[in-house]
Formats: C-alpha cells, structure tokens, sequence
C-alpha cells in the first residue's frame, strides 16, 4: 500500500483530542438518583479518581476513527506488486503569441524558455517505461485553441493523461472554460513563464527605416544565407518558423530582390512600427490589386525570402525582384509606408497584464500518479472512510448505553 | 374491591391466610384472637354442652357442681383487633424511578394487610405523612372502610417528607385499644429514633410488626462504570466508583439490615425483610406463615 498524501499523517495529533476528553471528562458521569448515600459516603475509598481514562472501550473506538479519517485523508492505494508503472500521456501547449517574445529577469527571450520548458515536459513523458503513453507539444498563439487542440490528442489517449499549458498566461489568454474540454479524469497543470521586459522579438524593424533592395546580388545573398537568417532569427527573437506559418514572414521582412532602383526606393523609405505593419502589407496588398487589376503575381514577393542583415540592421529592409511589378509594388509600398505614420505605441501600453497566480491553482487539477499495478491514479480511501462510518455507528450506540445495562454487566461479573 | 393497590392475584394468593394476632391484643373474634382483659367487653350470651376440645376456663363449674353436667359458657363479641398500618412515603421509596419501585411495593403490602384484617372482620387505620402533613385513617372494620383506606393509599406519592419520630408515636397513640401497629418502611430515615419510637409504642401494649422493603440493587450495588449517586431524599450527589465501592457497601448495607433483623427480634417485634424482585404474595405469604408460627 502506498499513499498519495503521506503528510495527511500529521493529522494523527488528532487522537490526543478523544484521549483528553476521557481523561478530563469527570462531568461526564452518568446520574443515578439512590434511595440513601449514607452507605455510600461511609465506604472508603469511593470517589473516582479526578484524572484516569474512562469507558476505555469507547475510547478505543473513537481513536479509531480518527485513525481511520486520517488514513482516508492520507488517500491510500493498494497496488499489484510487479506491474509496470503508467505515466500520463502528456500535451504540452506551448504559447507561441507576441507576448512571450519579451524577456524574462535574466534577459533570455520568454519564447526561448518556454519552449525549452516545453520540449523538457515532452521528453519527460516520452521517457516513460509505458510506450504507450506519448506526449506532444501544441504550438498556438491563442491558448485557448492549443488547450482544444491537446483535449482533442488526448481523448485519444487510454489511462492517465494531462494537459500542460507553458504560456504567460495574459489575461484574456485563457479563461476556465476554456478547459471544459479537457476530459475530466485528465490533470491540468499551468506553467507561467514570468516574462517582464519588453518585445525583443522585432525591435529592429519596428523602428528602422524602410529600405529597399534591388538586384541580382541582394538575391544571391539572400538565397545564400537563408539558413544562417532563419537560425540568428530564432536565437535572438525566439521566433519559430514552421513552414506551413509564413505570417511570421511578414512580420521581419519584405523582399523584392531585384528592384531596379532601390535608390529612389531608399530615398523615400519612412519609419514604420511593427502593430501596424500587417494593416500596412495588407493595405499595399489591396492597393496592388487594385493597380494590377487583381493580378496575383506581385503578391508573391510579399512571401519572398529572410535576409541575415535584417535584425543587425535598425531597418526594414524591401527588395523587389526583376518582374514588372515588383518595382512598382516596391514604389508603391515605400510610397505607403512613407505617407503615414503609424502610431507608435509605448511598451508599457502594450505590456498584457498577466493572470494571478492563485487563478492558475485554481484551474490546475491533480495529475494522475503513475503506481505499479494501477491502471489510475485514484486512492482507496473511500474503503478507510466507510470504515470509520462504520465505527461511528458503533460509538453512537456505546454511548447511548444506559446504566442498566451496565448492571447487567455487573451481573454478568458477579455470576 | 378491587383497586390499582391490591391486584386480583394478590388477593387470591393470601386470601386462604389468617392474620394471627398476638397476645396483647384487646379484641377477639370467632377464637382467634387471645384477649388478655377476660370478661371485659364479653357479654354472656348461652351455655352450650361442651364437646372436646373447648377450653376449660369457659367451663361453668358452678352448673358442673349442681346439675354435674358439662357446659360452656358462650359470650357475644363486641370487640377486635385494632390495626395501624405505617406506610413509609418517603423520598426513598421511590426507588426505583423506573419500574416496580419500593413505595409500589409497599403499598401493594399495606394494601393487601388491610385487606385481609377487615376481611376477617378487623379494625384497620393507615398513618403516614404526604407533603409535611399527617395522614391519618382511624382503624375501622367493614368494606366501605377498607374501600377507603385502599384509596387513601392510592393516593399516596413518595416525597422526602416522613418523619417516623412523628409517624410512629401519633399511630400508637390514636390506636384506642391495645393492637397491631405494622410499619412498612427501609428505616433509612432516623434509625435510632424510630427504635425509640418502637419500643414506646410496644411498651403501650401494642403489637409490633416491622416491613422494611429494599430493592435488589440497594442490596448488591450491581453498577459498573463511574456514577454520580444522587440521594433521592436530600438530594447531595457523590460520584462513585460501584465497583471499588462495591464490597464496601455491601458490608455496610447488610449490618444496618442485620441491625435491624437482631434488633427486632431483641424488642420482641415481627420483622420481615423483603426485596422488590420477591413476588408479593410469596412475601407475604412468608411473613403471615412465620407470624402465626411464632404465636
């Protein structure tokens, strides 16, 4: 037998409390009204001592039910000796919003954190002796959906199972009905990631000045250092790139390789700021339609490659390519973009506030603890708090004892 | 004549009894009774011849003398015994408080003597005391009486008021004649007292008859586990230990019961001890055998 809370243990103190009263419980003696005390009161010694258990039986029985309370509180669990352990099938949403791109206490990207925190839970669970129980990780920007997403894997999934949420968890991220979907026998566990400092993630281009590339060579460049751009990229902004995902794209670059003057294009560039830069490609996006009748071959570029220099530089950097439009996409967007201001938000406007931590022990749930010979991690204490039912039928009845009966126990000892 | 006091089976149990009087008792009836004040209160009535067995002082030896026949001389009967009953209606008595307590049982006793003294054609009064005041039945013979003696014991309540030291000496003085005084009673209250009281009441001439009642438990002190006692009369509380105080008590209680045995026999009363768990008629059928054999 083992037990989930052996510190209920300490609750055994509670036994001095029915050994005190028996003790201490002078008052309690049961009144029998007597035709004379006179042969009473002549008989020495007569009166009980002040201090000394009484009614040890009952006694007995009321100390066992404390002794059963705190073993049900202890939440016992016999297991099957020699069956293997089971661990939880584990999902792991990792919070992939512009939040966590700000920086913890030490200065480390709460992106990058995050998802060492994540890959460590995974491979936790992916250590388990139970092949059968995986672990995945659910990268979302919205929590919400990754949490529907990981009830989804894990309903799926047979014996204990648990949801981690790795996030910074700003308000509004999650809320409790979000976990409705969780299945109820599954553990919910909440992982804050205390990021505090301001969005390292696209400084550079947030309050860089537009400049525009063109020419076979910026191509050349940029083809060649792809992989070293992607990798810088994710050290230092803890920005991932999936492949599937080129939103993420658009937030650090816009390439048009072989504008063929970039000069004019450099010459107009204006600060941009990052919030407002999707409206912006958006709004270039419709004005190219616009201008091209709906063609849909500049639209390409906007999905064009990274470049190494992009985040080394205090600028957003544009190339265009060599087909017709891209130079006047390139004009137009420069064009844009120089003609408004975007706002620029201070960072402390856009610092989410974050849910208290107290909030985050509310949603949690037990995980279900992985014990040999158990198919779930549910205690037995159900069977200690009959038990002490039971015993407490039993002391209700010995203490409604009336005095006759213990004459006819005297009776019974003089026989 | 049936009341609550007197059970249709207790009746029928000593019905075929005779209350034996003694020897200073005033009345006669039907040979029963012994007077000691010959020819006082007789009035000749016949001569009858006499037959075997009557007794020789009737025998008129003055017509024997004349006539040298044998006869005897008969006379009407004008008095009887004279009975008071004294029945303990103290706070005492009412042990137990649930149940058949001793005052029942008392009364069940007083109920069925007056029962049987009228029933042989006796006298019989009831003294006792009921709320600090004397309650008193003068001793007459006949079934309305007895009806009211019967009743008057009905009404009866165990209260902590009875003084024997009053009791006793007001029965034996109302007592007009020489005759039976029959205390039912524990004798908890003032011993001493009421042996004086006894004893003044005997040496007036009347016959003594003392029924002290006590339950099982009184005797024994069955109890086991600590109980605060609380006297039923006085109402002071003790708690005890029954079973350390058991042989203790056990020894006390059976002198003060032998105290009262020896002591009766010493004066020259009839003494009867009975418990509440002895059937009633057993017990009194057991007193009236042993009265008429020590007569």
């Amino acid at each position: 037998m083992t037990w989930l809370a052996p510190w209920a243990w300490i609750g055994l103190v509670a036994v001095a409390a029915p050994v005190l009263v028996h003790w201490l419980a002078r008052h309690q003696a049961e009144r029998l009204r007597f035709p004379t005390l006179q042969f009473l009161v002549s008989t020495s010694p007569v009166s009980v001592r002040r201090h000394r258990l009484r009614d040890l039986p009952l006694l007995l029985v009321r100390v066992a039910i404390v002794v059963a309370a705190v073993a049900a509180l202890a939440q016992p669990v016999w297991v099957r000796p020699g069956a293997p352990a089971a661990r939880p099938a584990r999902a792991v949403v990792l919070d992939t919003s512009a939040s966590m791109q700000r920086a913890l206490g030490d200065g480390r990207v709460g992106a990058v954190v995050a998802r060492e925190v994540a890959d460590a839970l995974a491979g936790d669970a992916g250590e388990s002796a139970d092949a059968a129980s995986p672990a995945i990780v659910v990268p979302a920007d919205r929590v919400s959906d990754g949490v529907a997403q990981a009830a989804a894997w894990l309903a799926t999934q047979d014996g204990p199972r648990e949801v981690v949420v790795v996030s910074d968890f700003q308000v509004g991220a999650l809320v409790a009905s979000d976990l409705e979907v969780v299945p109820a026998d599954a553990g919910v566990r909440m992982v804050p990631i205390a990021v505090g400092g301001p969005v390292t993630a696209a400084p550079a281009p947030v309050r860089g000045r537009l400049r525009v590339l063109a020419g076979a060579e910026d191509a050349a460049a940029v083809a060649a250092s792809e992989a070293a751009a992607r990798a810088t990229l994710e050290k230092t902004s803890g920005v991932f790139f999936d492949e599937k995902d080129t939103r993420r794209l658009f937030q650090v670059v816009l390439v048009f390789p072989s504008a063929p003057d970039r000069d004019a294009l450099r010459a107009s560039s204006q600060p941009i700021d990052t919030p407002g830069l999707f409206d912006w490609v958006a709004d270039i996006r419709r004005e190219f339609r616009r201008v091209t009748g709906g063609a849909e071959k500049t639209s390409g570029v906007f999905f064009a490659k990274k470049t190494p220099d992009v985040f080394s530089e205090t600028g957003l950097v544009v190339f265009a390519d060599d087909e017709p439009g891209s130079l006047d996409a390139a004009a137009l967007m420069a064009a844009i973009l120089s003609a408004s201001d975007a706002p620029v938000l201070p960072v402390a406007e856009r610092e989410p506030d974050t849910l208290a931590p107290s909030t985050l022990e509310s949603w949690q749930r037990q995980s279900p603890v992985s014990i040999p010979g158990r198919s779930s991690g549910r205690s037995d204490g159900r069977w200690f708090w009959a038990l002490a039912l039971v015993l407490f039928g039993v002391e209700a009845w010995m203490r409604r004892r009336p005095v006759a009966q213990n004459v006819e126990v005297a009776h019974a000892d003089a026989a | 004549m049936i009341t609550p006091s007197l059970s249709p089976a207790l009746v029928a149990s000593v019905d075929d009894l005779e209350v034996v009087a003694r020897l200073i008792v005033e009345g006669m009836r039907s040979g029963q009774h012994r007077s000691p004040f010959h020819g006082f209160s007789n009035e000749f009535s016949q001569y009858r011849a006499y037959r075997p067995g009557d007794d020789l002082k009737y025998l008129d030896w003055k017509v024997l003398a004349r006539t040298d026949r044998l006869y005897t001389r008969q006379f009407r009967e004008t008095t009887n015994m004279s009975a008071m009953i004294c029945l303990d209606s103290s706070g005492s008595m009412a042990y137990p408080e649930t149940g058949f307590s001793k005052f029942r049982y008392a009364s069940m006793m007083a109920a069925a003597l007056a029962h049987l003294i009228v029933m042989q054609g006796d006298a019989v009064g009831l003294m006792t005391m009921q709320g600090g005041r004397l309650v008193y039945v003068p001793a007459r013979g006949g079934r309305g009486h007895l009806r009211t003696v019967l009743a008057q014991i009905d009404r009866l309540e165990p209260a902590r008021e009875w003084e024997p030291s009053i009791v006793i000496p007001r029965a034996a003085d109302l007592l007009k004649r020489r005759g039976l005084v029959c205390v039912i009673s524990d004798f908890y209250d003032a011993p001493d007292q009421t042996r004086v009281e006894l004893r003044r009441a005997n040496r007036r001439g009347h016959d003594v008859a003392l029924l002290q009642v006590v339950s099982k438990e009184e005797v024994d002190l069955p109890f086991a586990g600590d109980l605060e006692f609380e006297d039923l009369e006085t109402g002071s509380r003790v708690l005890i230990d029954p079973r350390r105080a058991r042989a203790g008590y056990r020894q006390s209680i059976a002198e003060f019961l032998e105290g009262w045995r020896t002591g009766a026999r010493r004066d020259g009363f009839d003494y009867a001890l009975m418990t509440t768990d002895e059937a009633p008629s057993e017990a009194l059928r057991g007193f009236l055998l042993r009265r008429g054999a020590t007569r």
